[in-house]
């Protein structure tokens, strides 16, 4: 060998050893490229915009799996005959022939309404720090942080209606070592804590919007204090709902939709709306019932080629309600609803994806979630009860008024509660109040007499309430049963 | 690092030292250096303490030599010679022997070459000549049945696709199954199913997993190990043990095999040619009735069972048999069928001098498929260039290029419209034969459509530089650096005329992945006097891996001239991209140490980093030992070798790794999904994609709760594994015996854990699971004749019995139930991995009145409201609660092979040669889910499909011929009634232990007759080596009924028929050499 290529071989061998110890630390430390993570995420006001989207995401998501929104808020009221041979899960609840287990596990599994309470806390938890500067315009730091708070209130309160005592959790799991287990927290508990997220809220929150793109999907102050107005009520604080209830009726800027534009209201971002999940197909987040979308009130002519009617109308509760022939609520929301295959139209703002040939509908009618009708009317419910009726029958005639019906006068007392439930029956018929409106005035067996006693309530084990998901037991020893069903399943 | 480059200063120093001439008379030598076959050009010729020459082209050398020097003449493969001169010579002739000793005696493990006789490790090497005829592209699915330990099941026919090997058992446990082959997650599913062992390709780690099939379930499918060549092959090294496979400790739990190619070698130049062809046979498929015959049974079915009231459902494709659109006679899998061809083109040249050796291949390899439009096309190119830049120094060059060309049926293209995904081979039935087809469908379904249909394209291009530099006598470097890219793309089109919206769709998918390697090591020898002999191996290994995919889809195109991602309708096309990284980063110390070449003693240790893990558990220890006693060598049996020719003891006992290989590459950290506004009914029916991924416009973005909480404290799987073996050779190694007793406790199993349901995340991965294999592995090769007998009978035969248990679960240990698709399974403490869990089935109720009465309602015993009837089955109620619900499942059989080996008997007689392959698998429970899903369709499956006979009335209709069913009450039959309208609706319900079957099987692999000419009779057409034969692939199966073919199972033990069936394939070949 010559010294020449000796020295050579010295010197590739030592870059390529410097090489190696250089390298050494770069292919260990390795950062993903298809997705982000929480060191990198949560820097600036874009990012805490993308995970409040992502929170309504997830809440938008929640409430259409298994269409859970109307199962749990209308099915059970008795709204639908639902057909057996094309929902048999959905069949049981309103037959009264739910036994804890004869639905869809999606149901009653609240997976996903964890999914949110996650996102929400890591928001909380992390926009906070972000620097004020690093917020645009666009992004409103204090707003986003309201929302967050007012979400984590919405969906406890949510969970709290459909299942009582829930794990009541408030910090983000960043990591696999602070995921535990935790027990079922009392309601009285998760409602106070939803108040006390909604006092965070309020103050975060302004009435209207800066951004009128974001009317009634995004929440604002109205919205917190609708929400509030809900809880108060579900509690049995009339004055308290009072006090909410007219700060949204005197500050929110909402005013009804004219008779006219009523069907306007279905679609989301109307004078009415206060609070709504956006679901719009000019926005690419059309729903399709071809694929995972459910739209079982409605079919053909509404829905081109669909045949199958899943939850034809339930005649005699419409029967029962709109007994007013001129109340324009019957042409509005229902479709032959004397016949066997009562459709309820509400929500039938459908454009086809696929032009003429009509095999591919997309549905773009918000979920409708707080409404200016709706906080009227618990206003009305809230006077009723604190014995101010003169008060309530006006609210209440101005809900029957818009619907072509005459206003009531000289009732008062039970009459006139019994008289403000109805209209909120009629009012917000498949809007995911009814069931629970009949569980807050005790009213369930008044209205659905198919439902077996565990729905009714009053019961002492809180039967009206459902049970949860046994799978979830499966690796949880401190998870227990919804007390009514403990033993049942 | 730092310590290997302070010792390589040291060795430089050291390999300083030259040698110096002496004094003496100088006379001339020259001569021809030959073999057996001629004169051989290339021979080093070195004068001892000089510099020597080389022979010329013709074999001829001369120099000038001073007396009493030494000639030494030295070729590789060939033994050396040495020649003393005392006077001048011009005509010295020399013969050079082919050295042996180079071929077998030698094995590679883990960077460095061992004498076998001294390795003490578990390992087994296979001679590549025992499988290069045999006409299969990929030769992981030739090891199978010829190595005991190593279970290779070929469950596909499909040319080109991975094949299952595990080694010494599995320990690979998911918590989600799924064996449907059409979809995303049976495809990651399976590619997953099994811990592979690892492959190293001359000494370059191989990344085997198919990362598009387990992240995206696209991409090409395609087994990478297709890429080589059987004939490139120069030896294949299974590691078995933790001594042998930890010096690959991170990844060696699963075991090693190590391929070595071909090299050049210096001599004359070797042409080497071999070419095979043949066909492969269409499948004989069970029979479906078509046409007429198929109307005729189903209304004999209806009649049968049926009652007058049902007669208003009569579905009208039955009653109305003059309506064109219902009168046809389809028979689907003629039309899909084929028989095709194989061909195979091998050429090699070789050659080389003392300064310069080189290599060539090439190889062409064509197979068609049995199912139109499918099939295997194989180009290579293998080099390699040894370069001896200095008598100690020398760089060797391979460089590889693969192209794999991999068309696939109408399946894949289709989404699994299963009829097609392998005829009525499959659970999910053809259509009725009476359907009108338009002739535009036939062309596409029976694949005879000039449309183009599907692309499916690899490349691969390696570059692999090794550096050798022997230092000293004592010190010697090695480094290996390798640069792979591999590309693959996917191109399909599936036509406008085929589908229901009458829009062409078309999706391209490409991917590219690079691996780069370095690996360094530094080896000391020495001896402590004349007995103690120490090796010294330390080293340094780093591997950086990157994968990108690019992915377009667009539905809607008008035209099906175009057949290329045009995008015309935006909502109904897709596009992503992909990123991925990963690298490791091993440092690595062996010893070994032997006491007079009979006491052996080896230890590895091995520190492994990987940046699949988090920064404080990156790093795992994998350290070994092993010791072995040549009992043979002591002075007592000295006087015994005679017969005995080797006698050895060995043991080992060492702690190897496995790192998670779903594609998941960034587990520690919390990972967000981007663009999650996705929501029940936001998918686009037409392509399933979900279109919605903004709430109000904002893009969405929230954690990705499927496995994306991160784990900080996740790390290496361990495996700890003791074997003992013994090896013994008799008879001047004519007969030979080895025999190995392992067990392999493997803790801290990578398994998918369950998150408390608050977290909102579903599952995170995580060291949560123990599962243990034993077993005995017997290798016993024998030639029963001595070798100067004109007749030769060689036996090759291995077996090996494993045994495999779940040791423990996380969460308490509780089981763990498993659906996976129609069947499920369960993990138990105790027993083994993936159990069948089902109903006990244990009859058919006679009549009516067979049937219990709940105890508790009073009714009879009904399954989903169903009550039972005559014909249905009878499942055990096992815990007695009167309801049948999962509850009442029982572990019920295993689907994972307990004895597993083949064996070769090779016969000879002067010229001809004989030689039968067989492999089998025992003790093995199988899962029939062609049968339960050939028979179901003939019953209802659901409540809510308006009429009840609409599943009889869209199925084909089987041969109902040797399957006792239920007909009549009072029949004592093996299987329910065909009864659309009485009985339970899932009186064929999947999770029944009816379903289950012995999975044995012996198969007669390969049978070949071969004939050799001798070198003298083809010497004047110049060739030195000729060679004809004809064999037979695949020739018969010896197993249980039922399936129609045992082996075409995959690793969850499920026979479904969506795979691609194992054909017959029948080759004539040609080898020859010059």
């Amino acid at each position: 060998m010559t010294k020449y290529f000796k020295n050579s071989i010295i010197g590739l061998s030592l870059i390529a050893g410097l090489c190696g110890a250089v390298s050494c630390k770069k292919i260990l430390d390795l950062q993903p490229h298809d997705s982000t993570f929480t060191a990198a995420y949560f820097t600036n006001g874009e990012d805490a915009n993308t995970a409040i989207a992502g929170a309504y995401a997830l809440l938008r998501s929640t409430l259409l799996n298994n269409s859970s929104f109307h199962v749990f808020g209308d099915v059970p009221a008795g709204e639908f005959s639902i057909n057996s041979n094309f929902d048999d899960a959905n069949y049981n609840i309103s037959n009264g022939q739910f036994n804890g287990l004869n639905v869809g596990p999606g149901i009653w599994n609240w997976q996903s309404n964890y999914q949110l309470i996650q996102q929400i806390n890591l928001i909380i938890n992390k926009v906070p720090g972000i620097d004020i500067s690093k917020f645009t315009n666009h992004d409103d730091k204090q707003q986003i942080i309201g929302e967050a708070y007012f979400l984590r209130a919405f969906i406890y309160f949510y969970m709290s209606r459909v299942w009582g005592d829930v794990p009541l959790k408030l910090a983000p799991d960043l990591d696999l070592s602070t995921a535990q287990n935790i027990p079922r927290t009392p309601a009285a508990s998760v409602l106070k804590q939803c108040l006390k997220d909604l006092q965070v809220a309020e103050a975060d929150l302004k009435y209207g919007y800066a951004d009128v793109s974001q009317t009634a999907v995004r929440a604002n102050k109205g919205a917190a204090m609708a929400l509030q107005a809900h809880i108060k009520e579900w509690m049995g604080d009339y004055a308290g709902c009072d006090t909410a209830t007219n700060a949204v009726i005197t500050q929110g800027g909402y005013a009804l939709a004219d008779s006219a534009n009523y069907s306007k209201v279905f679609i989301g971002k109307s004078t009415e709306g206060i609070f709504e999940i956006n679901i719009d197909y000019s926005q690419s987040e059309g729903l399709s019932p071809n694929d995972g979308g459910y739209v079982p009130t409605m079919a053909a002519p509404f829905l081109a080629k669909k045949t199958n009617l899943e939850w034809p109308l339930n005649t005699n509760y419409f029967n029962t309600l709109y007994t007013d022939t001129n109340d324009i609520r019957i042409k509005k929301f229902f479709f032959q609803p004397q016949s066997n295959a009562g459709q309820t139209i509400k929500y039938s703002n459908i454009t086809y994806a696929d032009g003429s040939t009509q095999n591919d509908p997309r549905l773009s009618n918000n979920i409708i979630i707080f409404r200016l009708a709706d906080i009227d009317l618990l206003r009305a419910e809230a006077l009723n009860n604190l014995g101010r009726d003169q008060e309530a029958l006006v609210l209440l005639n101005k809900v029957r008024t818009r619907a072509n019906t005459p206003a009531l006068e000289n009732i008062t007392g039970e009459e006139l509660g019994t008289e403000i439930l109805q209209e909120r029956l009629r009012e917000l018929f498949y809007e995911g109040q009814s069931y629970y409106d009949m569980v807050r005035t005790k009213t369930l067996g008044t209205y659905n007499t198919l439902m077996k006693d565990q729905f009714m309530n009053g019961s002492p084990l809180g039967g009206w309430l459902w049970p949860i998901d046994p799978n979830m037991f499966k690796d949880d020893f401190t998870l227990t049963q919804t007390p009514y069903w403990q033993g049942k399943l | 690092m730092g310590v290997i480059t302070t010792l390589l200063f040291t060795a430089i120093a050291n390999g300083n030292a030259q040698g110096s001439n002496g004094p003496g008379i100088k006379v001339a030598i020259s001569g021809i250096v030959k073999d057996d076959t001629g004169p051989l050009p290339g021979v080093s010729v070195i004068v001892s303490g000089s510099t020597g020459v080389s022979t010329s082209s013709n074999g001829k050398f001369s120099l000038n030599v001073e007396i009493g020097k030494t000639i030494t003449f030295s070729m590789i493969g060939y033994e050396t010679q040495k020649l003393k001169i005392t006077k001048a010579d011009a005509n010295l002739e020399i013969f050079l022997k082919t050295d042996k000793r180079v071929l077998s005696d030698v094995v590679v493990i883990g960077y460095q070459q061992v004498a076998k006789r001294t390795v003490t490790a578990a390992i087994t090497s296979l001679d590549p000549k025992t499988i290069e005829d045999v006409p299969a592209p990929t030769f992981d699915a030739l090891l199978q049945g010829r190595v005991a330990g190593l279970d290779v099941q070929n469950f596909s026919g499909e040319p080109g696709v991975s094949s299952t090997v595990a080694l010494r058992g599995n320990t690979a446990v998911a918590r989600n199954i799924s064996s449907d082959n059409t979809t995303a997650a049976g495809k990651a599913s399976l590619a997953r199913a099994v811990s592979g062992p690892l492959y190293v390709i001359d000494g370059v780690p191989q990344t085997t997993d198919d990362i598009a099939a387990i992240s995206y379930g696209s991409g090409t499918g395609t087994d990478v190990l297709a890429g080589i060549p059987i004939n490139d092959i120069a030896d294949i090294v299974i590691l078995k043990d933790a001594s042998a496979a930890a010096v690959y400790g991170s990844r060696g739990a699963s075991g090693v095999i190590e391929i070595t190619t071909k090299k050049g070698v210096a001599g004359k130049t070797k042409i080497n040619f071999s070419t095979y062809h043949g066909f492969t046979e269409k499948p004989s498929l069970d029979k479906v009735l078509i046409g007429a015959e198929e109307t005729r049974a189903k209304m004999e079915l209806i009649e049968h069972y049926g009652s007058y009231n049902n007669l208003k459902d009569l579905p009208q494709i039955l009653t109305d048999t003059l309506n064109p659109a219902f009168n046809n006679a389809n028979d689907y899998r003629k039309g899909i069928y084929q028989n095709g061809l194989i061909d195979n083109y091998d050429f090699a040249i070789s050659g080389g001098n003392d300064k310069i050796t080189y290599r060539y291949g090439l190889n062409y390899y064509n197979e068609d498929g049995i199912v139109k439009k499918s099939g295997l096309q194989r180009y290579t190119f293998n080099s390699n260039i040894g370069l001896n830049l200095a008598s100690n120094f020398k760089i060797n060059t391979q460089i590889r290029y693969y192209r794999l060309d991999r068309p696939r049926s109408v399946s894949d293209l289709s989404g699994g419209i299963d009829p097609f995904t392998g005829g009525y081979y499959a659970s999910s039935p053809l259509p009725p034969s009476n359907l009108y087809l338009s002739p535009a469908m036939q062309d596409f379904i029976y694949g005879n459509t000039n449309i183009n249909t599907d692309d499916n394209t690899s490349n691969s291009l390696s570059i692999s530089p090794t550096i050798d530099w022997q230092i000293s006598k004592k010190w010697s470097f090695n480094t290996v650096i390798s640069y792979e890219v591999t590309n693959s793309r996917h191109d399909t089109y599936t036509p406008g005329i085929y589908r229901l919206s009458g829009l062409g769709y078309a999706a391209s998918f490409a991917d590219n992945q690079y691996n780069y390697l370095m690996s360094n090591t530094l080896q000391y020898t020495t001896s402590l006097g004349q007995d103690h002999h120490i090796n010294l191996l330390i080293g340094q290994n780093m591997e950086y891996h990157q994968y990108r995919a690019t992915d377009a889809e667009a539905d809607g195109i008008p035209n099906d001239q175009i057949s290329v991602v045009d995008v015309v309708n935006k909502n109904a096309s897709t596009a992503f991209s992909d990123l991925q990284e990963n690298g490791i980063e091993t440092e690595f110390l062996r010893l070994n140490y032997d006491y007079k070449g009979k006491y052996l003693l080896s230890g590895v240790l091995n520190a492994d980093a990987s940046s699949k893990f988090g920064a404080g558990n990156r790093t795992g220890f994998f350290p070994s030992i092993s010791a072995g006693w040549i009992i043979s060598d002591e002075s007592f049996l000295k006087n015994q070798s005679s017969w005995l020719s080797m006698l050895k003891l060995r043991g080992s006992f060492g702690i190897t790794g496995r790192q998670p290989d779903d594609g998941s590459n960034y587990l520690s950290f919390n990972n967000y999904s981007v663009g999650a506004g996705s929501f029940p009914g936001s998918n686009n029916p037409q392509t399933g994609a979900n279109q919605s991924f903004t709430y109000n416009g904002i893009p969405a973005i929230s954690p990705n709760f499927n496995g994306g909480i991160s784990n900080k404290d996740l790390t290496w799987e361990h495996s700890k594994q003791t074997d003992i073996g013994l090896d013994i050779s008799l008879f001047n190694d004519r007969f030979s015996f080895v025999a190995d007793a392992y067990v392999k406790n493997t803790a801290q199993g990578i398994f998918s854990l369950n998150v408390p349901v608050t977290t909102g995340y579903t599952t995170i991965t995580t060291n949560a699971i123990g599962t243990q294999n034993s077993g005995l592995e017997m290798t016993l090769i024998a030639h029963y004749l001595k070798p100067s007998s004109a007749f030769q009978w060689e036996t090759d035969f291995n077996i090996a019995f494993n045994k495999n248990i779940v040791t423990s679960l996380p969460n308490g240990g509780r089981d763990i139930q498993i659906n996976g698709g129609s069947t499920s399974y369960i993990l138990r403490q105790g027993e083994p991995i993936n159990q069948y869990f089902l109903f006990q089935q244990t009859g058919i109720y006679k009549t009516d009145a067979d049937v219990p009465v709940n105890p508790i309602t009073g009714q009879p015993a009904s399954f989903y409201g169903y009550p039972f009837r005559g014909g249905d089955p009878i499942w055990k109620d096992q815990n007695g609660d009167g309801v049948l619900d999962n509850s009442d499942y029982v572990a019920s059989g295993n689907p994972n092979p307990g004895i597993v080996g083949g064996f070769n008997n090779n016969f000879s007689y002067k010229n001809w040669s004989l030689t039968v392959f067989c492999t089998f698998t025992l003790d093995r429970t199988i899962y029939n889910d062609y049968l339960v899903g050939k028979l179901s369709h003939l019953t209802p499956e659901d409540d809510f499909n308006g009429t009840v006979y609409d599943d009889l009335m869209n199925s084909a209709f089987p041969d109902l011929s040797g399957i006792n069913y239920w007909r009549n009450p009072g029949d004592n039959a093996q299987y329910p009634s065909l009864s659309s309208v009485t009985g339970t609706r899932y009186k064929y319900a999947a999770v029944s232990t009816a379903w289950l079957q012995s999975g044995d099987y012996l198969r007669v692999k390969t049978v070949t007759v071969g004939y050799s000419f001798k070198p003298e009779s083809i010497k004047k057409f110049g060739l030195t080596r000729l060679r004809i034969y004809g064999m037979v692939d695949n020739l018969h199966i010896f197993q249980a009924k039922g399936v129609p073919d045992a082996e075409a199972v995959d690793a969850y033990g499920i026979y479904n028929g969506n795979g691609y069936p194992i054909p017959k394939k029948f080759t004539l070949g040609l080898d020859m050499s010059l």
